[in-house]
């Protein structure tokens, strides 16, 4: 008797993944500002995907799933440290993250400081490449209400980031 | 700060570094163990993955050699440098060293020459174990010791495993094509049977016993002058072994500890309602289910370990937005459900243009409050929605029910909802 060499349909998740994960860390480094907490919400996010990987895969665009369950865990989290109810949830000790260029380091610390909706919004329009048509679908909102939270997150980042430009001639 | 300087400098966050990251066999792992609700100590789980990694993920291949009798895995994961997880278990050197004389060693699995059953033999009985090890010993001569581990979410599903086995090596013994038993299965007591194949020498001997929430079989390859006394000796010390090892008995889900995940509303159920094309997806927005979520700085339900969904028609109509959340206590979750009343109840009206949103308390029971909102909007027509907050024990469900383009539904349709959100809450929480 031989076992299936990976169950059904992992080919396809395996490939998803390798494709997309990296991608998704990223981007919900820059929407947390938590590089450990970004790894630890997408690899959650996956493996809620792999459970549902019959209909998910199926999708037009698995990944925009991926990243709204991994930010709907962000945010879940964010406000049970800030009550104070339960437990995090860390899944063994976080791996050493690579040193982060100091522009990086402003750039991230300036996106924690705005509104979790702007900086939502402005990652997935300027870092991930979305257009504002995909960024009000994936965050479940109009057009309008997206266009109105990047012109206010990037007022707020301009205005963080401001004493950090560079003098022009 | 000139546009396109902001616009470059975010889009250098493209190529943020990380941090090595897991393969998408540790994402599989990790969603096939909150299927199987294992109740892993958390600072273990990482541990459990890394290795579920190697074993589950390991590619199927034959093994080569010239016996014929094949093995549960066809193409068994390397051995690790250092044993994790079930592979702790294992028989090693030293054991074996117990029974037999000779200098003992661990093969790796890529170079074993036999394993333990035959191909085909079990076609796909095994199912789909929590984790697999196996290894393989020697001593330089024609003797040689496999063991092959394989782990169950509990005792009941590896006796399952056991049985199914059993009825497959019964049913292809003597088959064209495949060895034959030997004088059929011996058992001793109802965990442990005895078997041996007809091979060419050397003939293979094999014990499989159910330990735990385990399957364990070793499998003895000896010379022409094998004896049988010591496979029971070396099953013994299998079971001993595996006894003391972290899957010796797996840990009952508790009824404390279900799985929000799972009670959130499903397509299918929601199809009972109203049928048609139901999708699911996950909701983007926590807030989504606070009832003043219109207003700035109004409190919203503080969820303990929630999961959200959506649930709607892909036609359009109805969409049911689903969150269930898990406390301490049921006395926690009353409190919480109090504190949405209270919410609800301090929702000012607010006033937006031509229209107004108003919020109406449509069912205050103890256990169950059904608000009907309307929200007012310029220059559109005001559909209403539904927010409904059940308890069952520690758990709370709130939905919200929104009608699509087929107008305001009734509080009826909110409480057939409602009552089914209860039930399947009911039936994942374990409560009567």
């Amino acid at each position: 008797m031989t076992l299936p060499d990976r169950p059904r349909g992992a080919a396809d998740f395996d490939a998803f993944y390798a494709a997309s994960c990296a991608r998704t860390v990223r981007a919900l480094h820059a929407m947390t500002g938590d590089h450990a907490e970004a790894q630890d919400v997408v690899q959650e996010a996956y493996a809620r995907a792999w459970q549902r990987w019959t209909t998910v895969g199926t999708y037009d665009a698995p990944e925009a799933w991926v990243r709204a369950v991994a930010w709907r865990l962000a945010v879940s989290r964010a406000r049970r440290a800030k009550v104070g109810l339960g437990k995090l949830r860390r899944h063994g000790a976080a791996p050493d993250v690579p040193g982060l260029e100091p522009d990086h380091v402003a750039l991230v610390a300036a996106l924690r400081s705005i509104s979790p909706d702007q900086r939502r919004a402005v990652v997935l329009h300027h870092v991930v490449g979305l257009t504002v048509a995909e960024v009000a679908a994936e965050c479940g909102v109009p057009d309008g209400t997206v266009k109105a939270r990047l012109s206010r997150g990037r007022a707020a980042l301009a205005a963080l980031l401001h004493d950090e430009e560079p003098s022009r001639a | 700060m000139p546009d396109h300087y902001l616009d470059d400098r975010l889009a250098s966050l493209r190529g943020l570094t990380t941090a090595p990251l897991p393969g998408a066999a540790a994402a599989r792992a990790r969603g096939e163990q909150r299927t199987h609700r294992t109740r892993a100590a958390l600072t273990g789980v990482a541990a459990v993955v890394a290795v579920l990694a190697v074993s589950v993920g390991s590619a199927v291949g034959g093994l080569g050699g010239d016996d014929r009798v094949r093995g549960l895995t066809a193409s068994p994961p390397p051995a690790p440098a250092v044993p994790e997880g079930l592979a702790v278990s294992l028989l090693d050197a030293q054991d074996v060293g117990q029974v037999r004389d000779g200098a003992w060693s661990s093969r790796s699995t890529e170079d074993a020459p036999f394993t333990v059953l035959p191909e085909g033999c079990s076609g796909d009985v095994l199912g789909e174990p929590v984790e697999t090890a196996l290894g393989y010993l020697d001593n330089g001569t024609s003797r040689q010791v496999a063991h092959q581990l394989t782990a169950w979410p509990s005792e009941d599903e590896a006796r399952a495993a056991f049985g199914r086995l059993i009825d497959a090596i019964e049913a292809c013994s003597g088959e064209p094509g495949f060895p034959s038993l030997l004088g059929g299965l011996a058992g001793e007591g109802p965990d442990r049977v005895y078997g041996e194949w007809s091979v060419p020498p050397p003939y293979l001997r094999f014990a499989m016993e159910v330990v735990g929430g385990t399957v364990s079989v070793v499998a003895d390859r000896g010379g022409a002058f094998a004896t049988y006394d010591e496979l029971p000796q070396l099953a013994d010390l299998a079971a001993q072994k595996v006894a003391g090892g972290p899957y010796a008995a797996p840990p009952q889900p508790s009824a404390d500890d279900w799985d929000v995940g799972s009670a959130v509303l499903t397509p299918a159920e929601a199809s009972t309602v109203e049928p048609g094309d139901w999708t699911a997806e996950p909701l983007v927005d926590g807030r989504v289910l606070d009832p003043c979520q219109t207003l700035a700085g109004a409190p919203s339900p503080e969820d303990g370990s929630g999961e959200s969904l959506r649930v709607q028609r892909e036609t359009g109509g109805t969409a049911v937005d689903t969150q269930v959340a898990r406390y301490a206590s049921p006395e926690e979750a009353a409190a919480e459900l109090e504190r949405y009343r209270s919410a609800v109840r301090g929702c000012p009206v607010e006033t937006r243009g031509i229209g107004t949103t108003t919020y109406e308390v449509l069912t205050d029971a103890a256990d169950r409050l059904v608000v009907r909102e309307v929200a007012g909007c310029s220059g559109c027509l005001p559909f209403p929605s539904y927010s409904v907050v059940a308890q069952v024990d520690a758990g709370l469900v709130v939905l919200r029910v929104a009608v699509g383009e087929d107008g305001d539904p009734g509080p009826e349709l909110a409480e057939r909802y409602a009552a089914l959100a209860q039930d399947r809450l009911a039936l994942v929480a374990g409560s009567d």
